[in-house]
């Protein structure tokens, strides 16, 4: 058992066992930790963010960049929204950033989402693997046919697509499980080994 | 009240210790449980192993504190092999506190003799999640004039390789998501659709399922995915870590659930058997 003396180690690990004391019940400690932590990631954000504004708007405006004072007065626009009066100002820096967010992503999104994930349905159905792909996006997709319904025998199409469907969510489940208990295994690593010096 | 029944009335305390006893007892005690490699981790390998000596390749750091114990041991595992093949590393972040794991984990260069400027750069955070990417991609000199410790980019040899994201003989984001940062389908769109970079993705355990479509339609060359892809990499660049430890930890955590889910069940199955027969003598 080695120990450590690192301030900043223990100062962690005393925190996450404040936090996971809500596991218990809700006590004081709980609730100053999680106050501090919301304090300190707030207090970086904002420091990052001045930080941001410095060296890609301020520092190029002063270096004779001058068109960089355009983002500047859209960016300050953006807090007219406090001010009842003026609010409907922060609406053109929105539309401008909306915009641009939406014609950037158009870009590749028809190909890569669409174009490139349907192409990838219609391969070698004689490998099992492959060919359980394809049924299940066909069958999935039979689910939402809800143009007019679907009577009969063929019915049976949209069951199995609605059981296709339930074994994605189960992976899906499967992997937060799984992500979740590694958040966990991340705190219990630096409290027993980092801190205590266990296992290591 | 039969056994089943009871364990449905569990107090929740209960079964937030012994999962604590589950992940703790392998952590301090590693077992050393076997871990296979999987197609997706053993194709990323092979991907990059496959890249020329001496090429740069730019790696997002997209995550926050939360993610750090699946995607830090991904990034770690990586650099070890990016580093013996000479690889240089350009990391970017759309998340303020990227750029600290990217530090963290940009040891294991320094430590194989990288010179920072030359080998590496951290160039820390960039605000405004695709459109900012998207004029990195562009000219990454535009978003970034200094990097995370302030240094003045242009004057670095590194960055005096690359005009934009064709240049980079690989992309990479570690990725928890497209909550409050760049996600994997904006980098998709901004590296592979637009610039044709081969591309692999870094993922949590959790957006597996959203990423592995990618990699099945061939858009992506490699997908990891969660604390395991990271310990199959450890394995496969033979320097083991806090991701193979943790493996342990995961199964014996996983087999609690999964019993759990068993009796859960098996004691929803036994009171509903109890009320229907006590319905039936009415």
């Amino acid at each position: 058992m080695n120990i450590s003396t690192d301030i900043g180690v223990w100062v962690g690990a005393l925190f996450a066992i404040a936090i996971y004391s809500i596991l218990y019940k809700d006590n004081l400690a709980y609730s100053v930790v999680e106050s501090i932590f919301i304090g300190a990631t707030t207090g970086h954000a904002i420091v990052v963010g001045v930080q941001t504004f410095k060296s890609t708007a301020w520092t190029p405006l002063v270096g004779g960049k001058l068109l960089f004072v355009v983002p500047l007065i859209f960016g300050a626009l953006l807090y007219t929204r406090y001010f009842p009066s003026v609010s409907w100002l922060n609406r053109w820096p929105l539309a401008l950033m909306m915009g641009t967010s939406a014609g950037v992503a158009m870009r590749g999104a028809i190909e890569s989402q669409v174009v490139a994930q349907v192409s990838a349905t219609f391969v070698n159905l004689l490998d099992i693997n492959k060919f359980l792909i394809f049924l299940g996006t066909v069958l999935s997709l039979t689910y939402f046919f809800l143009t007019f319904q679907i009577k009969g025998k063929a019915s049976l199409l949209p069951k199995i697509g609605r059981y296709f469907m339930m074994a994605a969510f189960g992976a899906a489940f499967g992997n937060t499980v799984m992500g979740r208990i590694s958040a966990a295994i991340g705190r219990f690593q630096f409290i027993f080994v980092k801190w205590l010096g266990l296992g290591s | 009240m039969t056994f089943f029944e009871k364990v449905q009335n569990l107090d929740k305390r209960v079964f937030y210790l012994l999962m604590a006893l589950a992940i703790a007892i392998p952590t301090i005690r590693p077992i050393g449980l076997p871990v296979t490699i999987t197609s997706p981790v053993k194709k990323t390998f092979d991907f990059v192993e496959s890249l020329p000596s001496g090429s740069v390749v730019v790696i997002g750091f997209d995550y926050e504190p939360g993610d750090e114990i699946e995607l830090s041991p991904q990034a770690k595992a990586l650099f070890v092999q990016l580093a013996r093949k000479k690889i240089k590393v350009v990391t970017i972040s759309s998340f303020p506190v990227g750029p600290m794991f990217a530090e963290e984990c940009l040891k294991v260069l320094k430590d194989a003799g990288y010179q920072y400027g030359v080998d590496y750069v951290n160039l820390g955070y960039y605000a405004g999640g695709e459109s900012t990417l998207a004029a990195f991609a562009k000219n990454p000199a535009s978003i970034f004039s200094k990097d995370w410790h302030g240094n003045d980019v242009a004057s670095m040899p590194i960055m005096k390789e690359i005009t934009g994201m064709k240049d980079f003989a690989m992309a990479m984001t570690l990725n928890d998501g497209p909550t409050g940062g760049t996600g994997t389908h904006e980098w998709v769109r901004q590296s592979v659709m637009a610039y044709g970079t081969p591309f692999i993705i870094g993922c949590t355990g959790v957006l597996a399922a959203n990423n592995m479509p990618y990699l099945d339609s061939g858009q992506v060359k490699g997908v990891l995915s969660g604390l395991r892809a990271a310990a199959e990499y450890e394995q496969l660049v033979g320097k083991l870590g806090d991701a193979t430890r943790g493996m342990d930890a995961q199964s014996i955590g996983h087999v609690l659930i999964v019993a759990f889910v068993l009796l859960g069940n098996l004691g929803m199955l036994a009171s509903r058997r109890r009320r229907s027969a006590g319905g039936e003598k009415k």
